[in-house]
């Protein structure tokens, strides 16, 4: 009978895998749910871009796959396996850059997560420098965080993300708080790094355009509270993308009327509610 | 000349005229007292200060009060950051010892001079008993506001790296709380001069204190202006230092605006 070799292919599969089942998440009886019945799959190496209006609960989804938060019914489900807290496999880059440690320079926050792990100062430079060769940041890694510019952070979680060789990076909004040209830099050096470093990529924004230009599939979630995915769009569109091309204008434009709907259905809710 | 070293010998020559100002004020104010012995001039306080310097008296005096205070604000600072880590981190630890740091921090040690006196006599554990219990409470509950201060990205990032809760603790915690440790023990700092001078009352043999109460006993209104002074210069001296170590030593804990 052919069970162990089916199953060891789909270990192999599963690597780097996250799936969402019937996920419902709420903060305790009386208050609204955040998530009601969220369901997807992100395939091992998948780009998948999680859009939708603020406070619709994207950030909750993604604290969930972390293992920050637990849900209050269904399965969360990273490399095959029941996500129990927070574990070296996923790793966050947040939108806040104060999650860098201040006390540190930019060499050390990168080999923090090494540091943790007890790997020898040498192995843990080289890797670092790699880390930080990879994002741009080479010849500053003794400068401190406060003397960074808001890319240049954000260059720095990036790498101390890289550096752990981690199957699956959560990125919540972490371009929302830069100025436009430095978030379309970065946009455009993701996209080429997504290429490379073959890992599975959840992203969180609220932004169309990002969400077209990075991901291979779009989930777009419906306004909260009790929020779900909407709808799922494949991005068939080939690499590097072109913000004017008309295919990307096409795409912008459906999924714009598919969230203005949504946000309309929200105020209308609401309305009745009043 | 650049704007910053002229903005600097402004402040410096402001400070000075402040200064002359008060001294001025207190010659003249003094001149016009009907018994000059009850309100010394400041050129009398000078006198009789390099007359003790002379004698050695006030050099003992200094010296006996700031190593009280060193010993004193060295325990209670060790004993508050690791009682604020632990109160910051474990809420078992919060429920337990918060009712006690809330009380002890609003009663001054004076209350507890006769207290010390019976339990630990007169000697020095008294004295430093009580400086420890002036330092104690205001380091812990800053340190303890710091440890709820932390940024919880920068604890759920610790997480992600696979950190465990002792590694949380000592990696981004501790590390993490420094700058509010450091305000509770220079609060605690200022704290200390004040209480000196009180627990120096508990049967004495030197110290700043004893040469203020001394001046009771004799009549001798200079030493008790000598003490004052001295003890406010080593106060705002020791505040100084404080600050430009800490600014040395530790500058990368210390909060910079950001770019």
């Amino acid at each position: 009978m052919p069970i162990e070799p089916v199953a060891a292919r789909r270990r192999a599969a599963d690597a780097g895998s996250i799936a969402i089942r019937e996920v419902s998440f709420g903060f305790g009886a009386g208050r609204p749910e955040v998530l009601d019945d969220v369901t997807f799959d992100v395939a091992s190496g998948e780009f998948f871009v999680l859009l939708g209006p603020s406070g619709c609960g994207k950030s909750t989804v993604l604290n969930l796959i972390a293992g920050f938060e637990q849900p209050t019914q269904g399965t969360v489900l990273a490399s095959g396996r029941p996500v129990e807290g927070a574990a070296r496999d996923r790793v966050v880059i947040f939108q806040d850059s104060d999650s860098l440690y201040g006390w540190l320079t930019v060499r050390d926050n990168v080999t923090f997560p090494l540091r943790v792990q007890g790997i020898a100062a040498r192995e843990r430079d080289e890797r670092a420098l790699a880390a930080l060769k990879v994002v741009g940041l080479k010849g500053h890694e003794d400068k401190y965080p406060a003397e960074l510019s808001g890319g240049m952070k954000q260059r720095t979680q990036l790498a101390r993300a890289l550096v752990l060789d981690a199957p699956i990076l959560l990125m919540d909004e972490p371009f929302a708080a830069l100025d436009a040209q430095t978030r379309s830099i970065l946009q455009d050096e993701l996209v080429q790094l997504s290429v490379t470093m073959r890992r599975t990529v959840l992203f969180i924004t609220h932004d169309i355009g990002e969400a077209i230009l990075l991901g291979d599939r779009v989930g777009i979630m419906r306004a909260g509270p009790g929020s779900s995915i909407k709808e799922t769009i494949v991005v068939d569109l080939p690499r590097p993308r072109r913000r004017g091309s008309a295919d990307f204008g096409t795409l912008y434009e459906r999924i714009h009327r598919s969230i203005s709907e949504e946000v309309q259905q929200a105020l209308r809710r609401e309305d009745s509610l009043l | 000349m650049s704007t910053l070293t002229q903005q600097r010998r402004v402040g410096a020559m402001g400070y000075a005229l402040s200064v002359a100002v008060i001294l001025a004020l207190w010659q003249y104010g003094s001149s016009q007292a009907i018994i000059p012995l009850l309100f010394p001039s400041p050129l009398s306080t000078l006198r009789t200060a390099m007359r003790l310097l002379d004698e050695g008296r006030l050099t003992i005096d200094v010296i006996a009060s700031l190593r009280r205070i060193a010993i004193g604000f060295v325990i209670g600072s060790s004993a508050g950051i690791v009682l604020g880590m632990l109160m910051g981190s474990f809420r078992a630890v919060r429920i337990v010892f918060d009712p006690y740091v809330q009380f002890f921090r609003a009663l001054p040690a004076l209350a507890w001079i006769p207290a010390a006196m019976v339990w630990l006599g007169t000697g020095e554990e008294s004295k430093i008993a009580l400086l420890v219990y002036t330092t104690v409470f205001v380091v812990a509950l800053n340190t303890m506001i710091g440890v709820a201060s932390v940024p919880v990205n920068q604890i759920r990032g610790a997480r992600c790296f696979g950190c465990s809760n002792a590694q949380v603790f000592l990696m981004v915690k501790a590390p993490a709380t420094v700058p509010f440790m450091l305000t509770g023990m220079r609060l605690a700092m200022g704290n200390c001069f004040s209480t000196i001078v009180a627990a120096e009352l508990l049967a004495p043999k030197n110290g700043l204190g004893y040469l203020i109460f001394s001046a009771r006993t004799w009549m001798q209104t200079e030493y008790a202006f000598v003490g004052i002074v001295i003890l406010g210069l080593l106060g705002l001296i020791v505040d100084r230092a404080f600050v430009f170590a800490t600014r040395r030593l530790l500058q990368r804990f210390l909060p910079r605006p950001n770019r």
